[in-house]
């Protein structure tokens, strides 16, 4: 285990970690705009360096990235890097200065902005890149990335096009930490034409990205429950039944077969859309078995059976 | 026909070698991309039409620069008995004339601008031409004059397209001799004696960097040239890899065996298309002759070579950006450590050379290290090649020793242009300080000139008495502002703010204060720059104030 200096504080680290996070797990605080433990340490905001000593030459160095090593010396609050620190707040106060986290740090390394000597942005996107990796990473979609260069960059979706890799899961929205990203749930949506104006239904509707979802309404209990682009995703990559989000998951309740009442008749085999459904012998009878993680919850077999054998599990 | 050993090298030289000395006249056209925009391709077709109609045995062949560039079109003529003379400004209508004369046996001596009596190649061959007086010598030329050529020893000598005029000067024996008889750890202690530094401007020891790629255990590991030219106004890497794109390939040969690698990149910018054309046309050559691909000449010894375009982006010559590219994703540096030699191209140990530090390997290999380190100065070993720019007499592609005073190469240059006074220099491309006037007493060294926070790159560029360096300085933070990857804040946010305070200066809207804040800033954002783009974006505007503050404080108002 490598004995590190942080602080004046000797810290025996673990193997392969970085300085941020034994900081971090020393209670040493290093501030942070693009870090996300869920996420590879990206290196984009530049806010986290710390001074380090190594074989007695000092550099700055982003602590998120930079693996520790045996016998290094970590300082994360010398004049220098409160300067550097100052530097960086100074910039993205030009850039957009109403973020509460730019002001929460504006107020606490003491920087006053922004600067009237200079245009000021009024930009709520930092260019942290979080969302970015987050949907590449977790989601996995990669239906966000960053376009242009230097001053320019942005986040976008390619081509500023309504993105088709986009799920619709709103991480980006979650992970933003300046409430840039705009993800509003709208019950009522209407498609507005020239002529006409109809109402569609529940959208969830992304501004940032261009891009809008169908929300997908529960056949049972009729609340909107998720957007059915995503969903038509999930089945097809999972090999779910055809009509598996037909229904939402709390109304998804496999049926329950009263086996006394139950004549054997085997007519919820033939009728289940999806022959979740199965005949097997209990005793000297052949009773039907539901297959709970096929079954989409339509609950056809209840409305069949002659007998009402076939209920619903808690539905009360 | 395959290439089995040493012998079948051998045999290619001699074929080429009857290019170099051939029984009949022949004509070779600086035909790189700096020639052919002064209009080459003219002066070639017009040759080859004069030479058809006049009934004159001779060959024409197009080749690369040889770093003349102020008198471009430039054309050499052998004609058997007679030096080579080397003609300068060559345009289509002096055709006719150069060809009746040399038809004559004779020389235009006002066109002419030196004699080459003998030229002497690596591996010690030499080849003689004959002596034609009243021409002065090319070591007398005064651009010529200092200068020593090992990289751009065959720029505009051989054909570069011509793997046996190649091998003719000496080429692939130095991987010959290494196949047969030389061990991966003993390649690396010869680039390591020769005191090999990286030509890219960061100037870290190629032996160090090729022996912890060797040291450390992977399956796979890779060999990738940077060629990923942006400097303005500077085109120096362009013309080394036309003149003389083999000896890049050899070069990265020699690393992949001493490293144990099995596949190499050249990474080209999409600006050097001419280039990468001939890149692609040589890697097919040596393939189909067994030169490149698997089991090269017989030894376990497996290498390819891919040519990949980049996008174009100043930041896709900082090699962790080059990686990113080259793997597909954004062309954004990576965090470091881990540093390439370790962990690199797809995980795995790359070493990332620029293509002028391929092509001294060659040379090392085949002549030793001691004697590539009897060149320079301690610290500093061997030779710089410099595109000499800007407001100078003469546009020069120079190769001088290192430890070579400034005024040195700026007297080569022909000094400023229209006798005016030179003020200032700027050396080590747009990152590089621009230096006052009264520093030419520098010398090239790599030391030095971090001291002066400045580097050694590709170009040198003199400025006149008339420049103004504000607006030099806005120049250069333009190119940042544009060229900055945009990933982390102090280069993307800081390049755009010192652009505003440096618009304001020009427009005469300065205020006090203007300067320190500019000058506050060079520290923070050295210090927080993830790499070496955003840390050297401010020495052109720091070193402008410091060596140049009146221009700025005459646009402060009081």
């Amino acid at each position: 285990m490598p004995l590190i200096t942080i602080n004046g504080k000797k810290i025996k680290a673990s193997e392969n970690v970085t300085i941020l996070e034994v900081a971090r797990g020393n209670a040493i605080f290093i501030p942070t705009l693009c870090h996300n433990d869920g996420l590879t340490p990206y290196g984009g905001c530049r806010l986290c360096v710390v001074e380090v000593v190594k074989n007695g030459k000092t550099t700055v160095e982003a602590s998120c990235t930079y693996p520790i090593e045996e016998g290094l010396t970590i300082k994360t609050n010398t004049a220098r890097i409160r300067k550097a620190r100052q530097v960086i707040i100074g910039l993205l106060l030009n850039r957009g200065p109403k973020p509460l986290v730019i002001q929460d740090l504006a107020s606490e390394y003491g920087v006053t902005g922004p600067l009237t000597r200079f245009s000021v942005e009024n930009e709520h996107c930092i260019r942290c890149g979080l969302c970015v990796q987050a949907c590449r990473e977790i989601v996995q979609a990669r239906a966000i990335c960053f376009a242009g260069m230097g001053f320019e960059r942005k986040v976008t979706t390619p081509f500023n096009e309504s993105s088709l890799d986009c799920i619709g899961c709103g991480t980006c929205e979650l992970i933003c930490p300046t409430k840039y990203i705009d993800m509003k749930d709208l019950p009522e949506a209407q498609e507005v034409t020239p002529s006409d104006h109809q109402i569609i239904g529940p959208v969830r509707n992304f501004d940032t990205w261009n891009t809008e979802f169908k929300v997908r309404v529960c056949n049972e209990c009729g609340n909107p429950f998720y957007s059915a682009q995503p969903l038509k995703k999930f089945q097809e990559s999972q090999n779910l039944q055809s009509g598996f989000f037909d229904v939402c998951p709390s109304c998804r309740i496999p049926p329950h077969v009263d086996e006394d009442l139950c004549l054997g008749c085997g007519g919820c085999v033939v009728n289940c859309p999806i022959g979740a459904i199965l005949m097997k012998e209990k005793g000297e009878e052949q009773k039907p078995t539901i297959y709970r993680e096929n079954c989409t919850g339509c609950h056809y077999c209840v409305d069949m059976c002659v007998v009402g054998a076939i209920t619903i599990e808690n539905r009360e | 026909m395959r290439i089995k050993d040493i012998k079948g090298i051998e045999l290619m030289a001699r074929e080429g070698l009857k290019d170099l000395k051939p029984e009949k006249i022949r004509f070779t056209v600086g035909s790189a991309v700096c020639g052919l925009s002064r209009g080459a391709k003219g002066t070639l077709e017009t040759l080859k039409e004069e030479i058809a109609k006049s009934n004159l045995n001779a060959e024409v062949k197009a080749v690369g620069c040889n770093g003349l560039c102020f008198t471009e079109p430039v054309v050499e003529v052998i004609s058997p008995g007679m030096s080579k003379i080397t003609y300068g400004s060559v345009t289509p209508e002096r055709v006719p004339e150069l060809v009746t004369v040399v038809k004559r046996g004779e020389v235009i001596k006002k066109m002419a601008l030196f004699k080459t009596t003998r030229h002497q190649f690596l591996n010690g061959k030499t080849v003689e031409y004959g002596d034609t007086a009243g021409i002065i010598d090319s070591s007398e030329f005064t651009p010529l004059k200092g200068q020593v050529r090992i990289v751009m020893r065959n720029a505009g000598l051989i054909d570069p397209l011509s793997v046996e005029e190649y091998a003719a000067t000496g080429g692939f024996e130095a991987l010959a001799k290494i196949l047969s008889e030389k061990k991966p750890e003993e390649v690396i202690r010869e680039v390591e004696s020769s005191g090999l530094r990286g030509r890219g401007g960061a100037g870290f020891p190629t032996g160090l960097k090729w022996k912890t790629a060797l040291e450390t255990p992977s399956p796979k590991k890779y060999v990738v040239a940077n060629c990923s030219e942006g400097d303005p106004e500077v085109g120096m890497h362009r013309s080394l890899i036309e003149s003389d794109p083999l000896n890049v390939i050899e070069g990265m040969m020699i690393a992949a065996f001493a490293i144990g690698a099995d596949e190499g990149y050249i990474y080209v910018s999409d600006k050097l298309v001419s280039a990468e054309e001939k890149l692609t046309v040589l890697i097919g050559k040596l393939s189909a002759i067994g030169l490149l691909g698997e089991r090269i000449m017989g030894t376990d010894f497996s290498f390819t070579i891919t040519v990949k375009r980049s996008s174009g982006a100043y930041v896709s010559g900082e090699e962790t950006a080059l990686l990113n590219a080259l793997e597909g994703d954004m062309t954004e540096p990576r965090p470091r450590p881990p540093f390439p030699a370790k962990k690199g191209l797809f995980g795995m140990p790359t070493v990332v050379n620029n293509v002028e530090t391929f092509m001294n390997i060659p040379a090392i290999i085949l002549k030793g290290g001691d004697w590539y380190a009897s060149y320079g100065v301690e610290g500093s070993r061997g030779t710089k090649v410099l595109a000499v720019t800007g407001d100078c007499e003469r546009t020069l592609t120079v190769e001088v020793p290192l430890g070579t005073k400034i005024k040195n190469v700026i007297r080569m240059a022909g000094g400023v242009k229209g006798k005016k006074s030179l003020k200032g220099f700027q050396i080590g491309g747009p990152g590089g300080g621009i230096l006052p006037a009264r520093k030419i007493n520098l010398p090239l060294d790599f030391q030095k000139l971090g001291k002066e926070k400045t580097m050694l790159a590709s170009g040198l560029v003199l400025m006149d008495e008339d420049t103004d360096m504000v607006k030099m300085a806005r120049f250069f933070i333009k190119f940042f502002e544009e060229e900055s990857c945009g990933k982390c804040i102090p280069c993307r946010e800081g390049s755009h703010r010192v652009g505003e305070v440096l618009d304001y200066l020009i427009r005469g809207m300065g205020e006090k204060g203007d300067l320190e804040y500019l000058l506050s800033l060079e520290g923070p954002i050295n210090d927080t720059s993830a790499c070496a783009l955003g840390k050297l974006m401010l020495a052109p505007v720091s070193s402008t104030i410091r060596n140049f503050r009146e221009d700025y404080e005459k646009r402060i108002g009081g």
